[in-house]
């Protein structure tokens, strides 16, 4: 293939992943932004949704692994960034839910008195990593190499 | 065949296990907004009585219930595995209780033996 012709090929699958991706992102931050947070506030009175003060160096770069690993699909570069892009996922709900623990503050109980409560959730962070996160990471790796094994 | 199940187990068996670590935290955030955390005082032979009626259907285990005055005194009562429909007490004699303005009251334990929680009751004002 011609350098120019590659080029203009590389450009185009960069474009519509761009554009891909851009659509992925309207989504994401309708679900985490607005969905999310509001259904969270109706289920724990006195929660404050830390996802709407935003966390842009993580959502940013979510989205340009995301649209970096769809134009370079079938390259090897393709799974490093989807784990990477999933791992991100992680830290984003991590960071939004609260790290370890949620933790609801200054409920008032009536008659003058507060409520405050604690829930460490590290259990199910850890299930969500070991059970999903990783089978999930370990399936991309396998299906890029078994993908590559069967064309050669 | 195997490459197009193994996304689908490892989502199944990631499934049925937050199922079954979510249903304990789900049965007690339900049942407790449900008044069953009851905290009930009653004054007897010169004591304050402090009882923690436990209402939630998965057991709290290693449950603390504790009371703190801003003069620095502390009471606290415990049970290995406080089960549905049991209660932790506490007995404060009111002669200890002189001069106290704010109370602190906490239960803490862990959920199912999975979710370590605690609840925390601040009430200032009290005279007499």
């Amino acid at each position: 293939m011609k350098p120019e012709k590659e080029v203009a090929e590389w450009l185009k699958r960069f474009a519509s992943a761009a554009i891909l991706g851009a659509i992925e992102f309207a989504i994401f931050i309708v679900l985490f932004y607005w969905l999310l947070p509001y259904v969270i506030q109706q289920l724990v009175p006195g929660y404050e949704p830390v996802a709407r003060q935003g966390y842009p160096v993580i959502v940013v770069s979510m989205l340009l692994l995301s649209i970096t690993a769809r134009a370079l699909r079938g390259t090897i570069l393709n799974p490093i960034f989807r784990s990477a892009m999933i791992l991100l996922g992680l830290i984003l709900s991590v960071s939004i839910v609260g790290i370890g623990e949620l933790k609801v503050e200054g409920i008032d109980a009536g008659g003058g008195a507060t409520l405050n409560f604690y829930i460490d959730l590290t259990p199910l962070y850890e299930i969500i990593f070991l059970f999903m996160i990783l089978p999930t990471i370990a399936f991309i790796f396998i299906n890029y190499f078994l993908g590559e094994a069967e064309k050669s | 065949m195997a490459r197009a199940l193994l996304p689908f187990l490892s989502t199944a068996v990631g499934m049925l296990l937050l199922l079954q670590a979510g249903y304990p935290l789900y049965a007690f955030a339900v049942d407790s907004m449900n008044g069953g955390l009851n905290v009930m005082y009653t004054i007897e032979d010169n004591k304050l009585v402090v009882i923690l009626e436990y209402g939630v259907r998965v057991p709290l285990k290693e449950a603390v219930l504790k009371l703190t005055t801003d003069t620095g005194k502390e009471w606290s009562s415990s049970d290995p595995s406080l089960e549905p429909g049991e209660k932790l007490v506490l007995e404060i004699p009111l002669s200890e209780l002189e001069d106290v303005e704010e109370v602190t009251l906490s239960i803490e334990g862990s959920i199912a033996g999975i979710y370590k929680a605690g609840l925390q009751i601040n009430a200032g004002g009290i005279q007499g």
